[in-house]
């Protein structure tokens, strides 16, 4: 099967729909990006970004406006659906309901040119794989929503398509089976090494499965990544806010940072091609904060304001009430604690009157703050990301 | 492979450019279309246009005179106005009685529910002349009531309240299915949270529930207005001197061989039908508060007050007795030798109709079944390309094929002949002729019903199909056409049933070779063999009970429902 994988390119896709009120809604716009052969990517974002339109255009749904498909070096974007050779997980799972298990899971076969007995050891073979062993005769509707899924999966794999696509296919399930498919869904793909296309809108789903993301917003893609870029140095505020959780430190630029000190060569040493430190002023406080090579240029058009990027698990109380280090780099009130058994986290308004959420990995270590208590706020350098304080589109 | 391509501003041209260009590369689908667009122009269009066309070119040449001639002549004004009265008030009268039964129904708590709705579905498949044929027994000259116990010989039964009888319980049933529609769909949840808000019972129904189905009552008054006006049948052997359009211009188009007059007069009764059918299904339905929510609630206390529950119930079994009483009579009728003078058992009316009828009965149930399944097969295609597939010029295909809906049977039995009396369309006196005219006429029925089912079948079913190789055809005729199957049989046998009682239409198509079993028990209603007419509408409801238990049976088990969209 390996062999099978091919890469998909998309180029300048652009689909323009004429909406109920005869406006026109860019579902998606320029959407360009290559996806390597056995690569699983994950299209995420909000409702209505238009991943799903982008991967319908692939599977051959929808026609886009302008721009090509290519799924290794063939040009698919004029053939219709049934000659593309992508199969399709759908988040209704799409399940033929006249006819039996076994008949969906062949369904595909039908219009493969392979002998019989092919046909066969395929089928069990991927029944196998997906463990209905024995299902072959119910009806779909006697299948729990679990089941299902595993239908819909092996009708997509036995076809041993180039490139498998998936559309929100959990979104159907509770929650502790929906972390049991996608683990499921992630190694069937690695062990036959197949092309995906996975579109979500949970953003846990995407981190758990993927080889990259790609964080689309109206239409746009806003990152393409592995999750830990995105998650570490999302490009603008939206990626920063749409994954994870997220506090924003309005700053200003100084400049670049001078990496003579052993502490911020150490931090050089660590960054990223592309990627430079920048001295950052947070309420009169110097950080060093890295960011893109660009970042002083993107953030002179906004007179130097950067924000500066801190996750919630990257800052560290240092002392409360009048034993807090002076080494802090913030400190505020707290007003909320919530104890989750794993970490404390915390709401603590800061100088300025934002409000800052700290989790303490650690609740067991020293005594938990309580609401009402000062604290003070240390941020690990290392984990924060710098962006320009462009308007948010 | 970086293409330069500026970026594109598209407009509404630009999709359907690329819609055009979809089409191009599935040959299939454009060839269906052509066919589709090329019968439905020959078959429901270009009749109506030659209709039209006479009654304003009756020599060839443009000229208003057949309109002035009408509009000067007192005796076909009142036709006109006479439709419209009768429309109007069988419009109400069944409106009111269709709301009192959904309403009973759904929210009354009538006993024996089941009995109930049986009989009010049950005029919907009775055949034509039927009521007509029990007034006649009841109140006619020699009427079992009017003269079998009132004594009376001389009473009218003719005219505007007789037919407003006989329209009100054979139409009532469109009003009741299109209101329990709307009632079944008012959330109980919002009854329940008036009451909890303060409101008494009664508060709840002034403003809650009336509000609610006010567009659906609006919808069923149009329907039924319509319905009245191109009703042939009952004003044919009732009217009297209440002349109406559609027998006005039956009578001068076959009987006076006024061509144009009766095209004119035909078109006349198209206006104010057609119009009322647009304003339903392009103004009212949109106005329909009717929400639809994930669960179906039910109510757990009674909404109404005793007095009005009595009320619900006396209505619905005084209907139901008099739909009853109705059957019992032509079924009599049949069996004696001389209704109200000579009450002598006998068989002889089922003799005499087979006689004259055996050869019609043959020809009307080959003409229904021969047009029923290629009816369906074409509504399937057409409510799949509707509900499936972009292309340009679908609104108008969809509006085209619903036609048949709004143009009363008349307009379509004069546009047959005028539109197929020569090569290389020669079909008057065929019974091609007929099967068109049937399949032309009753696709809207199938077509509704193939909407509604394919809008309850989740898309991506048919993707899935595309997506695993399969083509569309191939994808149609495996994955859609098996789904729909049990709502595509239920629709066939309903267009079979008007099939069979079709008249309006029908009339002005027969012939010696092909009549039609409808046109036979007018000739002989219009003869006074009672008798005999009772027997053919008997074989008529013996061959209707026949079809919907083969149908029935076709039917078979149905699905479960997995893959069908939440609703």
């Amino acid at each position: 099967m390996a062999s099978n994988a091919k890469s998909v390119t998309l180029n300048n896709l652009t689909k323009v729909f004429i909406g109920p009120e005869k406006q026109q809604v860019v579902a998606a716009d320029n959407v360009t990006l290559t996806i390597n052969p056995g690569e699983l990517v994950t299209f995420l974002g909000p409702s209505g970004c238009g991943k799903t339109t982008t991967l319908r255009m692939v599977a051959g749904f929808e026609n886009p406006t302008s721009g090509r498909v290519f799924i290794g070096d063939r040009d698919v974007t004029s053939l219709p659906p049934n000659n593309r050779d992508t199969a399709m997980v759908f988040q209704s799972y799409a399940l033929f309901p006249h006819m039996t298990v076994g008949e969906n899971v062949a369904y595909g076969l039908r219009f493969r040119d392979l002998a019989k007995q092919d046909k066969q050891s395929r089928i069990k073979r991927i029944m196998d794989l997906v463990g209905l062993t024995g299902f072959e005769s119910r009806q779909p509707g006697q299948l729990s929503g679990g089941q299902q899924q595993r239908v819909a999966l092996a009708r997509a794999l036995v076809v041993e398509p180039q490139v498998l696509l998936f559309d929100e296919p959990l979104s159907n399930l509770d929650a502790k089976l929906r972390e049991q498919m996608r683990e499921e869904i992630r190694r069937i793909q690695t062990s036959l090494s197949i092309t995906a296309i996975y579109v979500t809108h949970d953003q846990s789903e995407a981190m758990a499965i993927s080889d990259r993301i790609v964080v689309m917003n109206q239409g746009r893609i806003e990152q393409m990544g592995t999750p830990s870029e995105v998650y570490s140095q999302p490009s603008s505020k939206f990626v920063a806010d749409f994954i994870g959780r997220v506090n924003f430190l309005p700053g200003s630029l100084v400049g670049r940072a001078k990496v003579d000190d052993g502490r911020n060569a150490e931090l050089a040493a660590r960054l990223g091609p592309g990627r430079t430190l920048y001295d950052i002023d947070v309420d009169g406080r110097r950080l060093v904060v890295e960011g893109q090579d660009d970042l002083a240029a993107a953030a002179a058009v906004v007179g130097g304001r950067v924000l500066v990027v801190c996750r919630p698990e990257a800052a560290t109380i240092c002392g409360a009430n009048e034993q807090i280090s002076p080494d802090a780099h913030a400190s505020g009130t707290v007003i909320r604690a919530m104890y989750f058994g794993s970490h404390m986290e915390y709401g603590i308004t800061l100088v300025g009157g934002s409000v800052f959420t700290l989790i303490d990995f650690n609740p067991a270590k020293g005594e938990p703050l309580r609401v009402g208590d000062t604290a003070g706020l240390r941020f690990d350098e290392a984990s924060l990301h710098a962006l320009a304080d462009t308007p948010a589109q | 492979m970086a293409i330069e391509q500026p970026r594109p501003r598209t407009s509404r041209t630009r999709d359907t450019i690329a819609d055009v260009k979809a089409l191009a590369r599935d040959p299939i689908l454009l060839a269906t279309l052509a066919a589709i667009v090329l019968l439905l122009s020959v078959f429901v269009v270009w009749p109506v246009w030659k209709v039209f066309w006479l009654s304003i070119a009756p020599r060839g040449v443009l000229s208003l005179d057949t309109y002035r001639y009408i509009f000067s002549q007192k005796w076909l004004t009142r036709s006109f106005t006479n439709s419209l009265r009768l429309g109007a008030i069988s419009a109400t009268t069944s409106t009111v009685v269709g709301f009192i039964f959904a309403f009973g129904l759904n929210r009354a708590d009538v006993r024996h529910p089941g009995f109930i709705r049986q009989m009010a579905l049950l005029p919907i498949i009775s055949p034509p002349f039927m009521f007509c044929l029990s007034v006649i027994l009841l109140f006619g000259r020699n009427g079992l009531i009017t003269r079998g116990i009132f004594g009376r010989t001389n009473f009218n039964v003719y005219g505007l309240w007789s037919l407003v009888l006989v329209q009100t319980l054979g139409m009532f049933p469109i009003a009741y299915m299109v209101l329990d529609g709307v009632l079944k769909a008012i959330n109980a949840d919002l009854e329940d949270g008036a009451l909890n808000l303060g409101a008494s019972r009664w508060s709840v129904f002034t403003t809650i529930t009336l509000p609610l189905s006010t567009p659906g009552l609006a919808s069923s008054w149009l329907l039924v207005f319509v319905t009245s006006l191109a009703d042939f049948a009952n004003p044919m052997v009732l009217a009297g001197k209440y002349d109406v359009l559609s027998v006005q211009a039956y009578l001068q188009f076959t009987g006076m061989y006024n061509m144009p007059r009766g095209s004119a007069l035909a078109i006349l009764l198209l206006f104010p039908a057609l119009t009322a059918f647009l304003v339903e299904r392009y103004w009212v339905s949109r106005r329909s508060y009717v929400t639809v929510t994930g669960k179906p609630s039910m109510h757990t206390i009674p909404m109404v007050s005793r007095g009005v529950a009595v009320f619900c119930e006396v209505v619905c079994w005084i209907t139901a007795l008099a739909t009853i009483m109705f059957y019992s009579v032509v079924i009599g009728g049949a069996f004696v030798k001389l209704w109200g003078v000579n009450w002598t058992p006998t068989l002889e009316h089922f003799k005499y109709a087979w006689d004259v009828g055996s050869n019609s009965i043959k020809s009307t149930v080959l003409m229904a079944a021969g047009a029923t399944p290629i009816t369906g097969f074409l509504a399937m295609i057409i409510a799949f390309l509707v509900v499936r597939k972009r292309f340009p010029g679908k609104g108008l295909l969809g509006f085209i094929s619903m036609l048949g809906y709004a143009v009363p049977g008349t307009v379509v039995g004069i546009g047959y002949i005028l539109a197929f009396n020569r090569p290389p369309l020669l079909l008057t006196g065929t019974g091609l002729i007929i099967m068109l005219c049937f399949v032309f006429r009753e696709m809207p029925v199938g077509i509704e019903a193939g909407v509604a089912s394919l809008q309850q079948i989740d898309p991506a079913i048919e993707e899935a199909s595309r997506n695993l190789g399969a083509s569309s055809g191939y994808t149609f005729g495996h994955i859609t056409l098996p789904l729909v199957r049990p709502a595509l049989l239920a629709g066939l046998s309903y267009s079979f049933v008007r099939s069979m009682t079709a008249v309006s239409a029908v009339i002005f198509l027969v012939s010696a070779r092909w009549n039609h079993l409808t046109a036979l028990t007018l000739a002989q209603t219009e003869i006074m063999r009672l008798g005999a007419a009772s027997a053919l509408s008997i074989f008529l409801i013996i061959i209707v009970m026949v079809a919907f238990a083969i149908m029935r049976v076709l039917v078979g088990k149905e699905h479960r429902p997995a893959g069908m969209l939440p609703r």
